[in-house]
């Protein structure tokens, strides 16, 4: 009896003194881009509205992290208001379907150095009513009070059955490059 | 149940407990609110204005010869036009501002409008913009007696909103000075009407109208009916209109022709935002 008590005590305190929760620092420049990129045009579209979390289990190398960011994709900035607008209501339909996010878990993660840190997660990308499994790699960096996490990865968008124009010109790419850049800090 | 189970379940309860993350959306999802796409139905403005640092460019045709001339005069092709070419710029996301030359006198317009309201009444989506202009002759053939009069004024109230695919504006305008030539100072208040309907995301056909209320006009009302094709950045109308003038403040005071005699003429308006 002696025995499994201590097992459950270590369970237990391990599992509250390494588990610790991390939202998205909206005080701190966070950045998700996208970029197509075709023989007759080029542009990218910027916006700051990401939100999520990130729950670390093991703070010495973060694998089996949780990880949830979802980023508002009506609010991703060309350049251009019309291009806005026409990415908005005629292929991302922001009006039926706002949000875009990705819930997984860091499957692998190598410690570069002190701070930096290689990950990979798995998981599922909801995006224009689609979810995929999908695995996405990038880095983590480890900040004073929280994490800066950087990740490129790239998304069909027929697999989200987003169309692609076929009119005139095709100006947009069926592969979309995707960015994502920032920060979590430690949940009050 | 003994007691190694029971520790089990509370321990798994526990840990599930602890995986519940305390994460709440911290803002609320933001609404776009749209009603129509391009900033003019045919002639008249629609609340629309452009994004910040956005470039408009604009040109407009529209043929003096009635379509009712037939093929010899290619339906209007073949005679002269009053063309309108102008710049804008959108100054801030809800203030645009619009230079403009009309060949017809040598019209040379200055507007700036300003969105004052983008939302929801009721779940109705609604937007409404002030449209102040002024527009000088410059290159008139007679000279009026008192060269003041080479300036004229205008002010437009536009209120637009969308039900289903059908997208309704109407245009409260004032215009003074409407006839530089008449001895006494002239004035005009219309009341601007359009509705556009949007098959998808592209094709739309346009009806317009802008009844004279009060104050100076030409001989009839001005009624006008077109499409729309919308490509990338372009929009591209062709329109039958009684009207033949193209700067706001020739458009305003009327037309001379009768749209239901079929003294009708071929526009179109071609513009880019870059």
């Amino acid at each position: 009896m002696k025995i499994i008590n201590h097992i459950i005590f270590l369970i237990l305190a391990t599992t509250i003194l390494y588990s610790a929760e991390y939202h998205v620092d909206k005080s701190n420049k966070n950045l998700v881009r996208f970029i197509s990129e075709t023989p007759i045009e080029n542009f990218d579209g910027k916006t700051d509205k990401i939100d999520g979390y990130l729950v670390v289990v093991n703070q010495d190398n973060l694998s089996n992290s949780e990880l949830y960011f979802e980023t508002e994709v009506g609010t991703f900035d060309t350049g251009i208001g019309l291009r806005n607008r026409h990415m908005r209501e005629d292929y991302l339909h922001t009006d039926k379907y706002p949000l875009s996010h990705f819930t997984g878990k860091i499957t692998d993660s190598k410690q570069l150095s002190e701070t930096e840190f290689d990950i990979t997660a798995a998981g599922k990308l909801y995006l224009h009513g689609v979810t995929k499994d999908v695995k996405i790699s990038g880095k983590i960096y480890k900040l004073k009070d929280g994490f800066k996490l950087k990740s490129d990865f790239t998304v069909k968008l027929p697999d989200y059955k987003i169309k692609v124009p076929k009119f005139m010109f095709v100006r947009i790419s069926e592969e979309i490059k995707l960015q994502l850049d920032f920060n979590v800090k430690l949940a009050e | 149940m003994n007691k190694i189970t029971i520790i089990i379940i509370l321990l798994l309860s526990s840990t599930a407990m602890l995986s519940q993350t305390k994460w709440q959306r911290s803002e609320p999802i933001q609404e776009h609110v749209s009603i129509f796409r391009s900033i003019e139905a045919l002639s008249l403005p629609t609340s629309e204005t452009m994004q910040s640092g956005d470039i408009y460019f604009h040109i407009s045709h529209k043929f003096l010869i009635p379509v009712s001339e037939g093929a010899e005069e290619l339906f209007g092709f073949d005679g002269g036009i009053n063309m309108r070419l102008a710049l804008g710029y959108g100054i801030t996301d809800d203030i645009f501002a619009s230079l403009g030359r009309t060949n017809l006198d040598g019209n040379i317009d200055l507007q700036v409008r300003a969105k004052v309201f983008e939302g929801r009444v009721i779940d109705i989506p609604l937007g409404i913009s002030i449209n102040g202009a002024l527009a000088y002759n410059s290159k008139v053939s007679i000279e009026p007696e008192d060269n003041s009069r080479l300036w004229q004024y205008y002010a437009q109230v536009i209120a637009n909103t969308k039900i289903g695919k059908l997208g309704l504006g109407v245009v409260p305008s004032f215009l003074y000075n409407s006839n530089m030539y008449c001895s006494e100072c002239q004035y005009t208040w219309t009341l601007g009407l359009y509705s556009q309907y949007f098959f998808n995301e592209r094709w739309s056909i346009i009806a317009e109208a802008n009844p004279t209320l009060n104050g100076w006009r030409q001989y009839y009302d001005t009624y006008s009916i077109g499409a729309e094709v919308e490509t990338a950045g372009h929009f591209f109308k062709v329109f039958l209109s009684n009207n033949v003038y193209t700067n706001m403040s020739q458009f305003l005071g009327g037309a001379r022709d009768a749209f239901d005699k079929g003294d009708i003429h071929i526009g179109f308006i071609i513009t880019r935002v870059l």
